[in-house]
């Protein structure tokens, strides 16, 4: 077993997801039998062998440091639950 | 007028642009078979802004006005590319079920350049996370051959649309197979670009170094069509790859003479059915016989495959999906707390099973402690399966493999059993992964159910892969 159900709940926080119990319980089968897959992994030797196979060649292009704005507020806070003004409004965060 | 919905969609611009058609009424046949459809292959109908483009486009060809060649015709897109509008962007997901996008995708732009009509964003698996079609939280899409069995994933939307006559081509998107598999069980063309070939502005990510846009159609020559379409450079994505963007449909009818095609041998397992493999053989034979070099070759990480893919793609799908929290667009869950319960409530209620699924081992695996032995060891073993294809494609101009393992399966086959589920992606995944272009045509059929044949190509040579599709299609019957 790579995880246990309280391995489960604690990655459940992490990926800001809450699971009842029962879906806990699926969640650690579901988790445990895709992970006991991918171990498959291990057989393979990568010693030396590069993570980037994309960047063989290649410069990550960059954009000039301008400001465009986009010029539309109304339609980026339309889809907000709850905002007011320019804001967005959230719960307060109890520190 | 029915018999639109019988021509492909070149032949159908051609008639809307020699005026034997008006945009207005080639729509109304297209919105009219969508409305009385049941294999809920579409989300949303965008039926009042169709026909006033539609209109727009009618009027300017009166007035004389240039057009561009496919202005007018109309075809459906994949619920997870942005239009702008009242029509929401719901990637099949309550989380997004209200979302009203304020900008459009590039190739909704460059839809829109071409004049074409959207009618509306096809069904999808929820953020396209899955190979059947069927975790949509809007009812999953019925196969178009047999209802009662899975359309593919996760365009099976899209690729139902198609084989339906609902819509002449649609937009699809690719990012373990969800192209080619739909195509393939619907019977119909579904190609996945090269990585970079297409702008993913615009579309929900799900796996950035993945995920691809691309065409599904039911001719080889809608799909360079739709392909030559929405290619080419965008500034504003950092992976579009700045190439030109050659003649697809120029190319179609290139020479096959000589043309070396390559059989991965672990494509073609012992275990592999039978008869899937003699549909694919026939197609080779037709190669064969029109003078192409058959030979086999080894992709030897294969096996591996499925193993990086679902490490890399739900590592990446849980960066993705953390931007889903409720504060500034999407479900917020109705339930008080402060802002972490917020933010747990409201993903909760709003995501499915499988993307919850995948959000969780995607967190695991990124996870300090756990990095190196999953992610970035899966990222290696990428970098020895590029290698593979990059060998494999020096001797080899094509390969030609099964698409799927298995013909289209029944709804609610693998309910509980996703690693099953996930090795039906088998011959597809390395595509991705590697971020060479292949397309999925139609091969006949096993038990009255479509098959597909697979044509992976170099990166950036959809040229080569589209003249070999274009053989297979004129030369062997169906």
């Amino acid at each position: 077993m790579a995880v246990s159900r309280e391995d489960v709940r604690k990655i459940a926080i992490l990926a800001r997801l809450e699971l009842s119990e029962e879906d806990t319980e699926r969640m650690t089968r579901d988790m445990n039998d895709i992970l006991a897959y991918v171990e498959k992994l291990n057989e393979v030797d990568t010693e030396n062998v590069s993570p980037h196979s994309f960047l063989e060649g290649k410069k990550t292009p960059l954009m000039p440091d301008e400001v465009v704005r986009f010029g539309n507020l109304e339609a980026a806070l339309k889809n907000s639950p709850r905002s007011e003004g320019r804001f967005f409004i959230v719960p307060k965060v109890i520190e | 007028m029915s018999d639109l919905r019988s021509l492909s969609g070149v032949e159908l611009a051609g008639k809307i642009a020699a005026g034997r058609v008006s945009s207005r009424e080639t729509c109304e046949v297209f919105l009219s078979a969508i409305e009385k459809d049941d294999h809920n292959c579409l989300i949303s109908v965008r039926r009042a802004e169709a026909l006033a483009e539609a209109d727009n486009v009618d009027k300017m060809r009166a007035q004389g006005a240039s057009l561009p060649p496919y202005a007018g015709l109309p075809l459906v897109i994949k619920d997870n590319m942005v239009v702008r509008g009242e029509q929401p962007t719901s990637c099949a997901s309550k989380i997004l079920k209200n979302f009203k996008s304020p900008y459009d995708a590039h190739v909704v732009e460059k839809l829109k350049e071409a004049r074409m009509i959207i009618l509306g964003k096809t069904n999808m698996d929820e953020f396209a996370m899955g190979s059947s079609s069927e975790n949509s939280a809007f009812g999953p899409v019925r196969g178009p051959v047999d209802p009662e069995r899975v359309a593919g994933g996760s365009s099976g939307g899209s690729a139902t649309a198609v084989a339906l006559g609902l819509a002449p081509m649609a937009l699809g998107s690719d990012t373990g197979g969800s192209i080619r598999q739909p195509a393939a069980f619907c019977g119909v063309v579904g190609l996945k670009p090269t990585y970079g070939r297409v702008s993913r502005y615009g579309l929900v990510a799900y796996g950035s170094s993945l995920d691809q846009i691309g065409p599904l159609a039911g001719t080889v020559e809608d799909a360079a069509a739709l392909l030559g379409i929405i290619a080419g450079h965008d500034k504003r994505e950092s992976t579009s790859a700045d190439v030109p963007v050659p003649d697809y449909l120029g190319a179609l009818d290139g020479e096959i003479k000589g043309l070396r095609v390559g059989l991965p041998r672990e494509y073609f397992p012992d275990s592999l059915d039978s008869r899937v493999r003699e549909r694919v053989m026939d197609q080779v034979a037709c190669l064969e016989d029109l003078g192409a070099e058959i030979m086999e070759v080894s992709l030897p990480h294969t096996e591996y495959a499925i193993a990086a893919y679902y490490i890399i793609a739900t590592a990446e799908a849980s960066a993705n999906l953390a931007r889903f929290d409720g504060v500034r667009y999407g479900h917020r869950s109705s339930v008080s707390g402060e802002l972490l319960e917020m933010y747990r409530r409201s993903r909760s209620e709003g995501f499915g099973r499988e993307v919850k699924r995948r959000i969780m081992l995607g967190t695991y695996v990124l996870s300090a402690g756990y990095y190196d032995a999953y992610y970035l060891k899966a990222q290696k073993v990428r970098t020895l399966i590029t290698r593979d294809f990059t060998r494999a494609l020096e001797k080899a101009d094509v390969l030609v493999t099964p698409t799927t393992p298995t013909v289209s399966w029944k709804l609610g086959s693998f309910e509980d059993n996703p690693v099953q589920m996930y090795l039906q992606d088998i011959f597809t995944v390395t595509v991705n992964l590697t971020g060479v272009p292949a397309v999925s045509v139609p091969a006949g059929q096993v038990d009255g159910l479509p098959v597909g044949v697979q044509i992976i190509g170099r990166h950036f040579d959809e040229a080569a892969i589209l003249k070999t599709a274009r053989k297979l299609e004129r030369e062997v019957n169906r």
